[in-house]
């Protein structure tokens, strides 16, 4: 029965963990892409602020730069979608109109169960282990439930009875079922390189040291696969579905209040889930150069900070898709299908044999 | 009943309902979206048998595959008012779905009666254990316990030799008896590459056509 | 049967996923239904079309590119499950096992160079 108690720790902290952060992502982005285009930003609404704790107590703004203000502006939108009204288009088809905003939260939060977060840590005379489970299936999870992520997208586009809709649900499907081919074709390898299927133990082999990360073995496979984490999560430049010139919002043009919401926080964990997957897969997971000798150092007491730089990795990477988000611009449709049937799958396929031809044992 | 064994019947009358839906809605789309319940509910079964490979492609494939195919075309033709289909109610319709349905039953039935490799590996070791125990019983009886007869000893000893011979093929194809969740997978690329060799490769060659046939399909489409 | 502590802490994070979810959307109408003062305005229920009225159904047939792409993923889904296996035990298979799925992946190339050079994938 502890057993069973104890995997409670890395259920309750993935989940907290991946609520905590997505609104936190929403602002960071905001205030990123308000930096690349030289505004300020979000930055009324919070006490975070060193001057705005300050201008609470007083009552009058004190200076006029703010560094962390608007902090708290996701709990705010958070609310605002929350009490806004939830009203359903007459046209639409209610039940599937309700559930879609659903299925697109889910897939993405999914995707975390096989992601070790952290090394196994001893609490208490029991060893726990940092991942939600470390499933039969391993890397096969992730692909299942990528697959199933074409449905929240597709339901809303139809149910919503709504040309835009209809339009951007059909090439999000298109565009995410094109590139699945491609990542799967990609794990596939990765799993050659690793010769596993588990992903706690690729990020075994990866701690061996920062030359044992996947990075540097399967390199072709990364940019793969970081191009297909782009086109799966519908971030620029892969955004058609809901690119806003065209099609007003994709999707999720007929939606509002909290059902907006959800598809957004499903972006977000998904890009999330993205960066998690990468680090495990290419940066080493929670392994650090360093990682051993802070072992002997400070004991158990090591766990934080592999924590720690898994969240590093999975935040930098995080920052990468809206560092690209905000300085590229939109691919055409046909060059983004002309990008995965020709160029990611070929590459992909040529990848495997030769990442099966290097690895094979020579002699027999 | 064990929780294990709620939650199996969870799934099953998931499955069943959903399934049912699927043939009842009038909506297409809400039975192809049932459709892809159904099949989500089939993985849980798979689960359940210790066929996790099998799970997630059943997944892979049919949830995030064909059933996308199903939804694209139910979603690209859809002409009519809200998709609504009315559903055939008739004798003949009555007529044709008992008859499948009976098929199908006594195809299931037949697979089962004749499915003698067990399930789990696990099991053939457990069960070669059970049967060496009772072999052992019947040949050295417990104080105040009758011999076994000789047929007895020799259909147990048959048994026997049988369940030794299923564990030992699963390790010569790959598969560790006391371990066989961890190593299933390992088998099954060796029955591909192995085996049938054959049957993959035409498996190859039989994607390809598909291929040609869709590309041929939709040419013709456009073109008229 | 049994359920590995795995499958079960999978199944518990499932839930809990699942009941966010459903409480998010349970709480939308609530909150709806407790404080919303609905508003009956013309055009309101309408899909959006830029404001203008809106003009035809949105159940209109499609380009059957669309339908190609799905069928193609179906198929090369397969491929890749079929890969798999092998992607899991090439090395105890050795090069035979190479040769062979090499031959697999051959002939799959070929269906995707036919794919290019018929103009399959083109898109206007």
């Amino acid at each position: 029965m502890a057993d069973y108690l104890w995997k409670l720790l890395p259920i309750l902290l993935v989940f907290g963990g991946v609520l905590g952060i997505v609104p936190f992502l929403v602002f960071l982005e905001r205030k990123i892409c308000a930096y690349i285009q030289d505004r300020v930003g979000p930055n009324r609404v919070g006490l975070l602020g060193p001057d705005g704790f300050l201008e609470a107590v007083v009552g009058v703004p004190i200076t006029k730069k703010r560094i962390l203000g608007g902090f708290f502006q996701p709990l705010a939108d958070a609310i605002k979608l929350i009490t806004k009204e939830d009203f359903i288009p007459s046209h639409a088809e209610k039940f599937l109109f309700t559930m879609a905003p659903f299925f697109a939260l889910l897939p993405p939060f999914l995707a975390f169960i096989v992601i070790p977060v952290g090394p196994d840590v001893t609490l208490f005379g029991q060893s726990v282990m940092l991942q939600v489970a470390d499933l039969n299936v391993g890397v096969l999870w992730i692909l299942a439930v990528a697959s199933l992520s074409a449905y929240g997208v597709a339901m809303g586009g139809w149910a919503s009875n709504s040309k835009y809709s209809l339009l951007g649900g059909i090439r999000a499907t298109a565009q995410m079922i094109s590139y699945e081919v491609a990542m799967g074709i990609v794990l596939l390898s990765v799993l050659m390189h690793y010769d596993s299927v588990s992903l706690r133990d690729m990020v075994g082999v990866q701690s061996a040291g920062l030359g044992s990360w996947g990075l540097w073995h399967q390199p072709v496979a990364f940019i793969l696969f970081v191009i297909c984490a782009f086109a799966e999560n519908n971030r620029l430049p892969f955004d058609l579905p809901e690119c806003e010139a065209e099609l007003v919002g994709g999707y999720h043009t007929e939606y509002n209040s909290m059902k907006f919401g959800m598809f957004f926080q499903g972006e977000y964990i998904a890009m999330l889930g993205m960066g998690a997957l990468t680090t495990a897969l290419f940066l080493g997971g929670w392994h650090f150069p360093g990682y051993a000798w802070l072992k002997e150092t400070i004991g158990a007491w090591v766990t934080v900070f592999a924590l720690a730089a898994f969240a590093a990795k999975v935040m930098a990477f995080v920052l990468f898709q809206m560092w690209v988000r905000w300085t590229l611009p939109r691919f055409r449709y046909d060059q983004l299908m002309n990008l995965g049937w020709k160029g990611m799958i070929p590459i992909a396929l040529l990848n495997l044999i030769v990442t099966a031809w290097i690895n094979l044992p020579k002699g027999t | 009943m064990s929780p294990a064994m709620l939650l199996f019947w969870f799934v099953v009358i998931v499955i069943v309902a959903s399934a049912a839906l699927v043939v009842l809605s009038r909506n297409i789309l809400h039975a192809a979206f049932s459709l892809c319940l159904c099949f989500t509910g089939v993985a849980g079964i798979y689960l359940f048998l210790h066929a996790d490979f099998v799970a997630a492609v059943q997944l892979i494939v049919y949830v995030g595959g064909i059933l996308v195919l199903v939804l694209f075309a139910v979603m690209f033709s859809t002409h009519t008012q809200e998709g609504s289909v009315e559903p055939r109610r008739g004798r003949l319709a009555l007529g044709a779905g008992l008859l499948v349905g009976a098929l199908a039953f006594v195809s299931v039935v037949l697979l089962v009666k004749n499915l003698r490799a067990p399930i789990n590996a696990n099991d053939t070791v457990a069960q070669a254990r059970a049967e060496e125990r009772n072999l052992a019983r019947l040949e050295k009886p417990a104080q105040g316990e009758e011999p076994g007869s000789d047929e007895e000893i020799a259909a147990s000893k048959a048994r026997l030799e049988g369940l030794q011979k299923q564990s030992e093929y699963r390790r010569t194809v790959g598969v560790d008896p006391e371990n066989p969740i961890a190593e299933r997978r390992v088998g099954l690329g060796h029955l591909f590459m192995g085996r049938y060799i054959l049957p993959f490769e035409v498996a190859s060659v039989l994607i390809l056509a598909a291929l040609v046939g869709a590309v041929v399909i939709v040419r013709k489409e456009t073109r008229a | 049967m049994s359920t590995s502590p795995e499958i079960l802490a999978a199944l518990v994070f499932t839930g809990l996923v699942v009941a966010m979810g459903l409480t998010i959307l349970g709480l939308v109408r609530l909150v709806t239904w407790g404080l919303g003062t609905a508003r009956q305005k013309r055009g309101k229920y309408e899909a959006y079309e830029c404001g203008v009225p809106k003009e035809g159904s949105a159940r209109d047939r499609f380009e059957v590119h669309f339908y190609l792409v799905a069928l193609l993923f179906v198929l090369f889904d397969i491929e890749t499950v079929f890969l798999l296996p092998y992607a899991v035990s090439f090395k105890t298979l050795g090069m035979a096992g190479f040769y062979e799925v090499l031959a697999f992946v051959a002939i799959l190339g070929l269906g995707l160079v036919y794919l290019v050079k018929r103009g399959a994938l083109e898109w206007e």
